[in-house]
């Protein structure tokens, strides 16, 4: 029988390593394929070796494997903290990390061996779906059922953003994933021609939006405010910016389908939706920027807190590039282009991971109960993050601007000015400079996973009791 | 203007949700109630966590203010709610077509000439061949290769000599507006593998010198002649390849043509005529046949 007064810390261990596993795996595969973008016969003819295939293993490997292990551990450590109660079902968190991680492993092995649903970002097939679905639940159980329990009144802000991930994504994932099978490695999506399209960005942007932006901000309001030691700034914006950014995201997947076969309102729908989206965006920047404001010496000293306020700064600019690139008559240069890949590892790289690398920092000292290793690794991964990270989007803006503005270029024929393959061939020095950025990002991972497996080894028995007092406001009305 | 049931239902959803967006940013600025929110005694959460009692700022109520404004203004304006296509009367459609028009009325005229040119003139300008090699990069390398050389045993060479369906222009030209069907009979019902061996041999050797006697002469001559002719030179109102030639689009080694005799072959040229107007299919000919 667990001790019903100490918070379960160990499945979030677990789940930190996993996390920090497929960072390595799913970012390994990036810079793979972006070397195989430059010398495109290092796949020696395998094809599991394709650019097809291990570029749906690096972004279900960073996504899923990373990205989600991350949230589920930090959702895990936060809600307990916040509530004042261990997990709900601590078995069925373990059920979680390890189920989890599972699918993510033979899915990965599935995409290599071929097996695809060729739907962007939920490219597993239907008996992965099912699995993860049931996985789903049994992280809303743990979730909900802590949060039930719970000793504080308020719900946290985190935990409005966790939840909202979690119920989201069920939903997202439940519909956009139905198909009928054909056999045990196939399917055929229930949705066809444009109204596949549309349930698929419907996933695809929302996936984005609930998984990696509302996760990631659940993170945030976490691990920012614990570790400036400050309060947020003002929780009421975070209140409304919660309200209007659930409001308005969900909306916003048609402007992936800009000029498409699909209904033109639906088009103008996604991107005004997406224009509003800045506002709730920008409103999270700011209250994080000014929950830092007056602890900025600790800047100097401490890489965590370096990484979480360089997130935030990513996080602006990917929330602003976002709503410019919906609009249609940007949208026309943008689209198809290696802009777009340039966005979405501003965010990736300079949002998801930095967030998670600065909570990371937070997080294993505390778990492990050692300081970490070294602070002066620390900073070298902060420098070698920021750095692949700023070559990538620059040499990704490059290519998608030329090649956006070339392909619609027209000589005095009328004629278009260049030939694809012209443009293709013309794109060989930005790619070289990303497979170089994504090499830089990755060594900094790397790094940062010696110093904690230094860490760890001078690691001691933590636990971590419930307060006893749980909020001021009871022991006030305690005193009344 | 009659509004149907679903352009309703995606107008009432939408309206809501912005009406939505804006109660709960005024309710948040102006409604007086703290909602749950107690300055005095603020709730802790986890030790250092804590609300911060700051008011949220007013610039961002009139930057969601204002954004909800653009979006009314877009949603009348533009295609908004199902069949409602917005005071502009915008679509897609419409604008392909101004693009269309407009891109007419800048080269319309200077096409034209260029579609009526003698073609030896237009393989003497570098820039018109630049541009005819750009269409042939887009249109045509896919298959047959960014050289005109051909590929994978399956697409024509066309900077050789065998052209099966003719070599003038306008043969060409016919060849890439309307397309070409070609197809090789297979004939494994009628000959054994032996048979078919000898037939292989014979079509090589037709292409050295017509031999006297040869074990394959006598079913070439039963099967082969209607199409290939009795001394192998083809016939191009068929398709059918010169086969003295010694050039073979699906490969010339004996075991490849005894397949082709026993198996046919089906090959199929898309036509261009929708999808090139007439002076890039000018070009393309120019292109094609310049050197030839």
């Amino acid at each position: 029988m667990p001790d019903p007064n100490v918070y379960n810390d160990r499945v979030v261990t677990v789940l930190v390593v996993l996390s920090l596993v497929w960072a390595i795996a799913g970012m390994g595969a990036g810079v793979f394929i972006a070397a195989e973008l430059v010398w495109p016969t290092i796949d020696l003819g395998q094809e599991w070796l394709s650019y097809g295939r291990l570029r749906t293993l690096h972004t279900n490997g960073v996504i899923f494997g990373f990205g989600v292990s991350a949230l589920m551990a930090t959702a895990f450590y936060s809600v307990q903290r916040t509530s004042h109660v261990p997990l709900f079902a601590p078995k069925l968190a373990w059920f979680c990390c390890i189920a989890w991680n599972l699918a993510v492993l033979l899915g990965g092995i599935s995409l290599l061996a071929g097996w695809t649903s060729g739907k962007e970002y939920a490219e597993l097939e239907w008996p992965f779906d099912i699995g993860i679905t049931i996985v789903w639940l049994a992280f809303a159980v743990v979730f909900f059922g802590t949060i039930a329990n719970r000793k504080v009144k308020a719900i946290y802000v985190s935990n409005w953003f966790y939840g909202a991930l979690i119920i989201v994504i069920a939903m997202l994932h439940v519909v956009n994933s139905m198909a009928i099978p054909i056999t045990i490695g196939k399917s055929y999506s229930l949705f066809a021609g444009a109204q596949d399209a549309i349930v698929q960005w419907w996933y695809g942007h929302n996936a984005v939006g609930f998984l990696l932006t509302g996760g990631f901000l659940g993170m945030l309001y976490y691990f920012l405010p614990k570790h400036a030691d400050r309060p947020i700034w003002s929780y009421r914006l975070s209140i409304v910016a919660f309200w209007a950014f659930t409001y308005s995201y969900i909306w916003a997947g048609p402007h992936h389908l800009h000029y498409n076969a699909i209904p033109e309102w639906v088009q103008s729908l996604g991107m005004v939706m997406s224009i509003i989206l800045l506002a709730p965006s920008w409103a999270t920047m700011v209250n994080g920027v000014m929950t830092v404001a007056g602890a900025w010496e600790k800047l100097k000293t401490d890489p965590a807190l370096k990484f979480i306020v360089l997130a935030l700064a990513f996080y602006g600019l990917a929330t602003f590039e976002g709503p410019m690139l919906s609009i249609k008559s940007v949208n026309v240069v943008s689209h198809f282009t290696d802009w777009t890949v340039g966005h979405v590892h501003s965010g990736a790289l300079g949002w998801n991971a930095m967030i998670t690398f600065g909570t990371f920092y937070f997080l294993v000292p505390r778990l492990v109960g050692a300081a970490l290793y070294s602070v002066r690794l620390a900073n070298i991964h902060f420098w070698l993050a920021l750095a692949g990270t700023m070559l990538y989007v620059l040499s990704m803006w490059g290519a998608g601007v030329s090649q956006g503005l070339l392909w619609l270029s027209l000589d005095e024929l009328g004629e278009l000015s260049y030939g694809f393959r012209d443009i293709m061939a013309s794109m060989t020095p930005y790619y070289a400079l990303r497979f170089v950025a994504g090499a830089i990002f990755l060594s900094g991972a790397i790094l940062m996973f010696y110093n904690f497996v230094k860490t760890m080894e001078n690691r001691t028995t933590v636990v971590r009791r419930i307060p006893d007092v749980t909020t001021a406001r009871s022991a006030v009305e305690a005193v009344a | 203007m009659p509004i149907d049931f679903w352009t309703g239902w995606v107008a009432v959803l939408t309206i809501a949700s912005l009406v939505g967006l804006a109660w709960v940013s005024y309710g948040v600025y102006f409604s007086g109630k703290k909602a749950g929110f107690d300055e005095e005694s603020p709730t802790i959460w986890d030790e250092n966590l804590r609300e911060g009692a700051h008011p949220p700022p007013m610039w961002w109520f009139w930057t969601m203010l204002a954004s909800l404004v653009f979006t009314l203004i877009y949603l009348i304006l533009y295609p908004s709610f199902g069949s409602l296509s917005g005071t502009f009367q915008w679509s897609q459609g419409g604008e392909l077509d101004e693009r269309l028009v407009a891109h007419e009325s800048t080269f319309g005229t200077r096409r034209t000439e260029i579609a009526q040119m003698d073609l030896a003139a237009i393989q003497e300008d570098e820039l018109l061949m630049r541009a005819a090699k750009r269409v042939f990069d887009r249109q045509c390398a896919a298959c047959h290769g960014l050289e005109a050389k051909g590929q994978a045993d399956t697409f024509p060479n066309l900077r050789d000599d065998l052209w099966q369906w003719g070599n003038s222009a306008e043969a060409i030209e016919k060849s890439i507006r309307d397309g070409r069907q070609g197809i090789m009979v297979g004939w494994s019902s009628v000959l054994n593998r032996a048979e078919a061996s000898y037939l292989a041999q014979y079509t090589v050797a037709l292409a050295e010198a017509p031999p006297g006697s040869h074990p394959g002469k006598a079913k070439y001559d039963e099967l082969c002649v209607a199409c290939h002719g009795s001394d192998g030179t083809g016939m191009e109102a068929l398709g059918a390849p010169d086969l003295t030639k010694g050039i073979y689009t699906y490969g010339g080694n004996t075991l490849t043509i005894k397949e082709t005799i026993l198996y046919g072959r089906e090959g199929v040229m898309p036509a261009f005529g929708d999808v090139l107007d007439d002076m890039q299919i000018r070009l393309l000919v120019a292109w094609l046949t310049d050197g030839s």
